[in-house]
C-alpha cells in the first residue's frame, strides 16, 4: 500500500466508539418518546422542569405507567445529554491548535453549566413565590459562549467540519430538550403543537449523531467514479424526500387530516420507487458496491419493513378495527383511546422510519465521502482532511484531471 | 457565479414548494373538527346512586370504567346504556341532533341568547376545545380523552353537569364566569392547567362551549335514566321539559349576585386582638356539632384520611386544610362560596343558616389554620397539640 493511499482515524478510536453508544443511547430515548406520543402521556406530568432524579422522590402514589413513560423519557434525555456533551468535549480536544483547544473546551463547560443554570431558574418558578419569567441572563450567556465557540471553531485548522458537528449536535440536543419541556410548561398556550415539532427535530438530533458516528470512524480508501455522480444525487434526494415524508407522518400522528393523510401515502410511493431505483444502481457499480452494502442492505430490508408497519399503524389508527365498532361519523383519531397494540404498532413504524432516514443518510455519506491520506508523521491529534490523492492507474481515465480543492 | 450556488440553486425551488406544504398540510393552529364528525352515543355507565357505604382507598389513573363497574357490587346504582332499547337510544339521538355537531355546535333553546350560548361563540369555542381541552375531556366532555387515563384525579365528566367550584349557592349551576375562573387559575393538586395564557376572550368561548357540552350531556344523561319511566311518545316532550328546566337553572346561575369580599388583612392585622377573636369564632364553629359539623368530615382539620363517593362515583377525601392549598381557590370568596354553598356533587353541605359574619369568621379560621402563628395560643394547641 502506498503512503498516499494509507488512511489514519481522523479521530481517536475511543471517540469514533463513543459516537456509536451515543447513537445507540439516543436509540432508546427516540423510543421512549415514541411510547410517549403513542400512549399520549405527554401531559402526565404537567411540571417542568424537574430534576433528573425526580422520578425517584415523588410519592409512590404518583407514578402511573403514563407518568413513568414521560418521566423515563426525560431521564433518557439528561443521559443523551451527557453523552453528547462528552463526544462534542471530546472532539473538540482533537483540535490541534493548543489555544483554540484548551480556550474552546473552557467555553463548552461554560456551556454546560450556564444550561444547567437556565433549569435551574425555570425550576425555581415552580415555587408560586417566584415570578413567572424568561431567565434572560444564562440565555444571553449561553449565547455568548456559542458565538464564542463558532468563531474558534473557524479557525483554519484541521478537523474544524467534525468539530463544529459536535457542537451542532449538542445545541442541537439543548435545544430538543427545551422544546419537549416547553410541549409541557406552554401546553395551555400552544395546546399539543409544540409536541410534531419536538418530535420531528428529534429525527434531526439523530440525524448529527449517525453523521458523526460515520465520521468519526475509518474513512473510506477510493474514490468513486465519475459516474457515480448520478448515484451521489440519488442518495441526496431519498434523504430529503424521507425527511418530508418523516414531518408529514409526524402530522398524521399528532394532527390528522385529509391533506397531511394523502400527502404521507403518496411520498411513501415516491420514497419506496427511489430507494429501489438508488440501490439498483449503487449495486451495479462495482466500486460502489462495498462502499454501500452494508447500509443499502438495511435500507432495503428496513424500507420494506416499514411499509408493512405503516399499513398496520394505517389501520390500528384510521381503520374499522380503530373504531372499535363505533360508528365512523362519530371517530375522532385524536379522541380515541389506545390500546397497546396500536401503541406498539405506532411506535415501531416511527421507530423504524427513523431507521430509514438514518440508513439513507449513511448510505449517503458514505458515498460523497472522500479518501484521506496520511500525515508525515501522524499523531493521536492529527485529522486529516487532505484531498489530494493518487488515483489507481486504471482509474485515471475516469477521474477528473486536476487534484480537487 | 459559485460552483457551489450553481449546484444548489435547482433545489431551492423544490425546498419552498416542500416548505410551503408542509406548512399548508397541518399548521393550521385551531382546526375544527371534520363538519361530518358528530358526537358519540353514550356508552359508558351511567351512575345514578353512589355507595353510601365508606370507600377504603382512592381510585387509581386508568381506572375509572372499572371503578365504575363495581359500584353496583358496593350498593350502588348504575346503568349500562347497551340495556336502553335500540328504538328508545335512537330517539334520543334523535332529539340530541337539534344540538349540532362538534364542528356545529347549537343550543336549540330561546335562552341561549341569554347566556352567551350563540352558534359563532360556540363555534369558537370548540375549536379551542379541541386544541386545549380534548386530550383530556374527551370529544364529548366525559373525561375520557386520551390523556385522560394518566390523570388523577379523573378529569371532569361534564355531562353530569355537576360542579363543585361555584358561586352560586348549593347545588346550582356555575355562572360562566366560575367556569372562566377555573380555566384561568386551574386546579391545584389537579391535572387541570391554569390557562393564564389565552385571552379573556377566549376564556370566555372555552366557558361557553363546556357549558354547551354539559347540557347536552346532562339531558342525555337524564333521558338514559328515565327511559324505563317514559314512554316513547312522551320522550320528546319530556326531553323538551328537562331541556327547559336546565336553560332555566343556568339563567337562574347568572342572575346570582357577587359577593363583595373584605380586604384580606396584612400580616399586622392578622396579630390583633380583633382579628385573633375572628380566628377563635371561626374555630369554634367549626368544631360545633350540629350546626356546622365541619369536623365531622375533615377529621383532624382534614389531616385524617376520609373517603367518601362523589355523585361521579369516584373517591373523594375532604381537603386537608392545613396544607394551605384549596382546588376551587384560596381568594378568600372562594372560600366563602366553599362554606356558604357548599360542595354539593361531593357531599359537603351548604350553610344557608350561617349569618355572612360567622361565614367570615370560618374563612379567617381555615386560611390562617396551615399558619400555627396566626391562630390564637389555645386554638393552636388543639390543632398542633
Amino acid at each position: 500500500m502506498t503512503e498516499l493511499n494509507k488512511t489514519v482515524r481522523p479521530v481517536p478510536l475511543w471517540l469514533h466508539l463513543w459516537a456509536i453508544v451515543t447513537v445507540l443511547v439516543t436509540l432508546a430515548l427516540l423510543v421512549l418518546g415514541q411510547f410517549v406520543t403513542s400512549f399520549r402521556a405527554g401531559m402526565a406530568d404537567p411540571i417542568w422542569p424537574t430534576e433528573p432524579w425526580y422520578l425517584f422522590v415523588v410519592g409512590w402514589q404518583e407514578p402511573n405507567r403514563g407518568y413513568l413513560i414521560e418521566h423515563s423519557h426525560r431521564i433518557a434525555g439528561w443521559l443523551v445529554g451527557g453523552f453528547v456533551a462528552i463526544l462534542a468535549l471530546g472532539l473538540w480536544n482533537t483540535e490541534p491548535i493548543k489555544f483554540v483547544r484548551r480556550f474552546g473546551l473552557l467555553l463548552l463547560v461554560a456551556l454546560l453549566a450556564v444550561y444547567g443554570q437556565f433549569h435551574r431558574e425555570l425550576i425555581a418558578q415552580r415555587d408560586p413565590s417566584v415570578p413567572v419569567h424568561i431567565p434572560l441572563v444564562p440565555l444571553a450567556a449561553m449565547g455568548l459562549a456559542l458565538v464564542g465557540i463558532l468563531g474558534l471553531a473557524l479557525s483554519d485548522s484541521r478537523g474544524r467540519a467534525l468539530r463544529l458537528l459536535g457542537v451542532g449536535a449538542l445545541v442541537a440536543v439543548m435545544i430538543q430538550g427545551l422544546l419537549g419541556g416547553f410541549r409541557v410548561r406552554l401546553d395551555a398556550l400552544f395546546g399539543p403543537e409544540l409536541a410534531p415539532i419536538h418530535g420531528v427535530f428529534a429525527q434531526v438530533v439523530f440525524c448529527l449523531l449517525v453523521s458523526l458516528a460515520v465520521l468519526t470512524g475509518t474513512p473510506v480508501a477510493t474514490d468513486l467514479p465519475e459516474r457515480s455522480r448520478l448515484l451521489s444525487r440519488q442518495s441526496l434526494t431519498l434523504v430529503a424526500l424521507l425527511f418530508v415524508q418523516l414531518i408529514w407522518g409526524a402530522m398524521v400522528r399528532h394532527t390528522p387530516n385529509a391533506i397531511n393523510q394523502r400527502l404521507h401515502l403518496l411520498t411513501a410511493f415516491l420514497a419506496v420507487a427511489l430507494t429501489v431505483w438508488l440501490l439498483r444502481t449503487g449495486f451495479s457499480l462495482p466500486m460502489a458496491r462495498p462502499r454501500i452494502a452494508v447500509a443499502g442492505r438495511m435500507l432495503g430490508v428496513l424500507i420494506a419493513l416499514q411499509v408493512a408497519l405503516g399499513v398496520e399503524a394505517w389501520m390500528g389508527k384510521f381503520g374499522e378495527e380503530a373504531r372499535g365498532g363505533r360508528p365512523a361519523s362519530s371517530y375522532l383519531a385524536e379522541a380515541a383511546p389506545v390500546t397497546a397494540r396500536q401503541a406498539e404498532m405506532r411506535t415501531a413504524h416511527t421507530l423504524v422510519g427513523t431507521g430509514v432516514l438514518a440508513a439513507a443518510l449513511v448510505l449517503f455519506i458514505r458515498i460523497r465521502q472522500r479518501p484521506m491520506i496520511a500525515r508525515d508523521n501522524p499523531s493521536d491529534r492529527d485529522v486529516i482532511w487532505d484531498r489530494q490523492f493518487a488515483p489507481e492507474p486504471a482509474l485515471a481515465l475516469a477521474l477528473p484531471t486536476e487534484p480537487r480543492p | 457565479m459559485p460552483a457551489a450556488w450553481r449546484t444548489w440553486r435547482g433545489w431551492i425551488p423544490s425546498a419552498v414548494f416542500a416548505a410551503l406544504v408542509c406548512v399548508f398540510s397541518g399548521c393550521d393552529s385551531a382546526p375544527s373538527y371534520p363538519p361530518t364528525l358528530e358526537f358519540p352515543q353514550r356508552s359508558d355507565r351511567l351512575v345514578l346512586r353512589v355507595p353510601t357505604a365508606q370507600p377504603a382507598n382512592l381510585g387509581e389513573a386508568g381506572r375509572l370504567d372499572a371503578e365504575l363497574g363495581a359500584l353496583d357490587s358496593l350498593g350502588g346504582l348504575t346503568l349500562d346504556p347497551a340495556t336502553v332499547s335500540a328504538e328508545r337510544r335512537t330517539t334520543i339521538a334523535q332529539f340530541l341532533e337539534s344540538f349540532g355537531s362538534p364542528a356545529s355546535p347549537v343550543v336549540p333553546h330561546e335562552a341561549a341568547e341569554r347566556l352567551g350560548l350563540t352558534a359563532d361563540r360556540l363555534a369558537e369555542g370548540s375549536r379551542l376545545f379541541r386544541r386545549l381541552c380534548l386530550q383530556c375531556h374527551g370529544l364529548s366532555g366525559d373525561g375520557r380523552g386520551p390523556t385522560g387515563q394518566w390523570i388523577y384525579p379523573h378529569p371532569r365528566d361534564f355531562r353530569r353537569g355537576a360542579f363543585k367550584f361555584v358561586s352560586t349557592g348549593d347545588g346550582g349551576k356555575p355562572k360562566q364566569s366560575d367556569l372562566a375562573r377555573t380555566i384561568r387559575e386551574g386546579l391545584k393538586g389537579a391535572g387541570m392547567p391554569a390557562f393564564t395564557s389565552r385571552s379573556e376572550e377566549e376564556r370566555g368561548v372555552l366557558a361557553a362551549f363546556v357549558t354547551y357540552l354539559s347540557i347536552r350531556g346532562q339531558l342525555e344523561f337524564q333521558l338514559l335514566a328515565s327511559a324505563e319511566d317514559e314512554d316513547d311518545a312522551d320522550i320528546k316532550a319530556f326531553a323538551r321539559d328537562r331541556l327547559d328546566r336546565l336553560m332555566m337553572d343556568w339563567t337562574r346561575a347568572e342572575s346570582v349576585p357577587e359577593v363583595a369580599a373584605p380586604d384580606v388583612p396584612d400580616d399586622e392585622t392578622r396579630q390583633s386582638p380583633e382579628h385573633l377573636a375572628k380566628v377563635r369564632r371561626g374555630f369554634e364553629l367549626f368544631m360545633a356539632k350540629g350546626i356546622t359539623d365541619c369536623a365531622t368530615c375533615h377529621e383532624d382539620f382534614g389531616r385524617k384520611n376520609s373517603f367518601r363517593y362523589d355523585v361521579w362515583g369516584t373517591v373523594v377525601r375532604p381537603a386537608d386544610l392545613t396544607t394551605g392549598s384549596f382546588k376551587g381557590g384560596n381568594r378568600s370568596e372562594d372560600l366563602f362560596h366553599r362554606i356558604r354553598g357548599g360542595i354539593q356533587p361531593v357531599g359537603m353541605p351548604a350553610h344557608p343558616t350561617l349569618t355572612d359574619a360567622q361565614v367570615w369568621d370560618l374563612v379567617w379560621f381555615v386560611r390562617a389554620l396551615p399558619y400555627p402563628r396566626e391562630l390564637p395560643d389555645d386554638v393552636r394547641k388543639q390543632v398542633y397539640p
